[in-house]
């Protein structure tokens, strides 16, 4: 997929699935959107050279600029929509959004090598190679990270009650 | 599948479906895709105009008979060095005449900044000239200046080739835009 105009055609067929994915790797739907146009500006600077399938080319700048921006960037104030203490007392109703919401927090707190490995896992729905060639690792590599994570979250205090849910 | 593994598809899915994909997306990598490239060849073309009235300051005088256009071709011809571009004004290899003058004259950026100045196959005699002007001049030379048998000058260091192109009469070449 050489030519320029077909660019546009992929953004417009996979920019939804960018975004959603950059959100899951970053946390932030305004560090996202900044975080899929610049990885379509390095993408389109680079078309020339992207093959037939653009994908893992495009899933590696998002995760390599993914990477580096956390790199740079300040953390001493993460942004949240939610107040640590839930406003709601729990009850039979609010399960389902609290499960949600404990692994969601549980996956926040992954590294950041096993967060992508999971996102591109499950939610992109790549295979272990594909997710290897994204990331600059073997397979193997791979899956010790998702190993590695769905350990962390199953022994993750706050995901107990999921656990027992499930 | 296991359950968490399947509850972790749902929660990622679920977490991030909220938010609609803004519009002109490709526009808008298009236009900036552009921008950069042209400012990374007027930096380029900025570069290898500096390298010319390097080589003429220092002494070069019979560099190539179109020296704008020379170096024009070589800064757009892709660099074999990997992390910063390179531009060269060569007289081909042709050793200078005894007495004076350098054969090469090149400058490396790096992020955007002068990094390098490397004047090659210069004359003792000239490169003993060049060495004891940059160190007149330059007090941080002693870590960055350093010289070869063969003739060549070599700057290293930001500052210190600025300073270097300074004591060598020569303007700072302008910053590639940002």
């Amino acid at each position: 997929m050489a030519d320029r105009a077909e660019f546009g055609q992929y953004v417009a067929a996979r920019s939804e699935r960018l975004l959603r994915t950059a959100y899951l790797l970053c946390r932030d739907w305004a560090t996202a959107e900044d975080l899929v146009q610049t990885v379509l500006t390095k993408a389109w600077l680079a078309w020339d050279r992207v093959g037939d399938d653009p994908d893992p080319y495009v899933y590696r700048i998002l995760t390599n600029t993914h990477v580096s921006w956390w790199r740079r960037r300040w953390r001493g104030e993460v942004p949240t929509e939610r107040l640590p203490e839930p406003s709601v007392p729990p009850g039979p109703l609010t399960s389902q959004v609290e499960d949600r919401d404990l692994l969601w927090d549980a996956l926040g707190r992954l590294g950041r090598r096993e967060r992508a490995a999971v996102v591109l896992r499950y939610f992109a729905d790549l295979e272990h190679t594909a997710i290897a060639e994204i990331l600059g690792c073997s397979p193997g590599t791979v899956r010790g990270h998702i190993s590695r994570a769905l350990a962390k979250l199953r022994a993750d205090l706050a995901v107990a009650p999921v656990r027992e849910r499930t | 599948m296991t359950p968490i593994e399947e509850r972790l598809r749902e929660v990622l899915d679920e977490h991030s479906v909220d938010r609609p994909v803004p519009s002109g997306l490709a526009e808008r990598a298009e236009r900036r895709g552009r921008r950069i490239r042209r400012r990374r060849r007027a930096g380029g073309a900025a570069l290898a105009a500096a390298s010319v009235t390097a080589a003429v300051a220092v002494g070069t005088a019979w560099v190539a008979p179109q020296p704008a256009e020379h170096a024009g071709q070589v800064a757009s011809a892709p660099s074999t060095a990997p992390p910063a571009p390179a531009v060269t004004v060569s007289r081909g290899g042709q050793a200078p005449p005894d007495g004076r003058l350098c054969a090469k004259a090149a400058i490396r950026t790096e992020n955007g900044r002068v990094a390098r100045l490397v004047l090659s196959n210069c004359s003792q005699q000239e490169a003993a000239r060049l060495k004891a002007k940059i160190i007149q001049q330059c007090p941080q030379a002693k870590d960055g200046l350093h010289t070869s048998e063969a003739g060549d000058v070599q700057v290293t260091g930001a500052d210190l080739v600025n300073c270097a192109l300074k004591a060598l009469g020569v303007a700072k070449p302008p910053a590639p835009p940002r």
